[in-house]
């Protein structure tokens, strides 16, 4: 991807929903694929590329692995990875929606397919209540809707697996 | 062909994986439809807005909510953090009484739109996406709009194969996308499942997979794929 860049020094700042102002090497922002069309369409003239769904506390996670993602060298996968999970490792709940949120928006696939791994092997394997608790859900079905969906759909909770 | 393992590539929508596997999340619709042209970043930008609003909103007319039970939420800042509506930055001193007030109930993985959620669930084994539907009445409808759907028998003694296959056939059967990208399905194959089997090939071509997979590692019978799949 970095190959395609003329001048691998030049620089952009990208601007965070609450004002911070984060000066970044080109090469870097290449990861987001936001950032990559912007620049491509020459929309980028502008001095300052707001990002006005992502806080600084979340863009500066982004760009941590963007960083890491941009300088490493192919070669170096395995180092990437576990990179990629001391990442996550004890990252709180908010953090790890927000990174979905803005991986999503500033489309940058690796970061938002690890974060969402992330949120799956939480879910997984846990009772339902407990997975509620976990990411704050409501249950808006009455106690008669929710046995109505359990009994309609036993095949899936009693049948396999 | 009297294989026990079955790769069988779909050559009608190959030409059209192409362009449909590197979408981004954003723009996949919640019926799989991938009939978008992706170009432009904006349309990325609009699906994370709507169900996002819509959550929030839900849980601001919600009357029933426990105001105890937003009180108690071990980590406040991070429930700041995840209404990205709220430019402020989350502020340590502030107590949970005015965040409160800020974003009456928190429901973190609602704030996330069907589309991202859909991408957290393709991460689940199948069966433990199929579940999800008695979280609420948002995920009731949700997993029928996987578009991956890989179903592993796995090594499992203590469960019958029949159940297996009925588990299969009552998910395909609620499989809402008009077109998919790939169905998996390993179990132990006896003839009995024949037929169960052919109709799972046919869903397959039905709904464009780019991927079969079979894999029938371990099976005391042969499986032959129906003639139907190569006239396609």
């Amino acid at each position: 991807m970095a190959s395609s860049i003329e001048n691998n020094n030049e620089k952009l700042t990208l601007k965070s929903s609450d004002g911070e102002e984060f000066l970044v090497e080109k090469h870097v922002a290449l990861q987001s694929t936001l950032l990559q069309n912007m620049l491509d369409s020459d929309c980028s003239s502008a001095d300052v590329i707001p990002l006005p769904k992502i806080d600084a506390r979340t863009l500066a996670l982004v760009l941590g692995y963007c960083k890491k993602h941009a300088d490493a060298s192919s070669s170096k996968q395995g180092e990437l990875n576990s990179f990629d999970s001391e990442f996550l490792k004890d990252m709180d709940m908010g953090a790890l929606f927000n990174l979905v949120l803005a991986a999503n928006f500033m489309e940058i696939k690796g970061l938002l397919d690890i974060a969402a791994q992330k949120i799956a092997d939480t879910i997984k394997d846990k009772p339902h209540q407990e997975v509620r608790e976990i990411f704050h859900v409501e249950n808006d079905y009455t106690p008669e809707e929710e046995a109505a969906v359990r009994e309609e759909n036993r095949w899936a909770f009693e049948g396999f697996p | 062909m009297s294989s026990r393992s079955h790769s069988a590539h779909n050559s009608e929508s190959e030409n059209e994986s192409a362009d449909s596997v590197d979408h981004p999340i954003g723009e996949r619709s919640i019926e799989g439809s991938d009939s978008e042209p992706s170009e432009n970043s904006d349309s990325d930008r609009q699906v994370s807005e709507p169900s996002e609003n819509s959550g929030s909103d839900r849980q601001l007319s919600e009357p029933s909510d426990d105001p105890d039970s937003v009180g108690q939420v071990s980590e406040p800042s991070e429930n700041a953090d995840s209404d990205l509506q709220d430019s402020e930055p989350s502020d340590n001193s502030d107590s949970g009484c005015q965040r409160r007030r800020r974003k009456p109930a928190v429901d973190l993985i609602t704030a996330l739109p069907d589309s991202l959620l859909l991408h957290v669930l393709s991460f689940l084994p199948i069966e433990d996406a199929v579940k999800t539907q008695v979280l609420s009445k948002r995920w009731q409808y949700l997993w029928t709009c996987l578009t991956s759907l890989d179903f592993r028998f796995g090594d499992r003694p203590d469960k019958c194969n029949s159940d297996f296959v009925t588990f299969v056939d009552k998910t395909l059967l609620l499989c809402n996308c008009s077109k998919i990208k790939k169905l998996g399905v390993q179990l132990e194959y006896h003839f009995l499942s024949e037929s169960h089997v052919n109709l799972w090939t046919r869903f397959a071509a039905v709904k464009g997979a780019e991927e079969l997979q079979l894999d029938f590692d371990g099976a005391r019978d042969d499986y032959w794929l129906p003639q139907l799949l190569y006239t396609n």
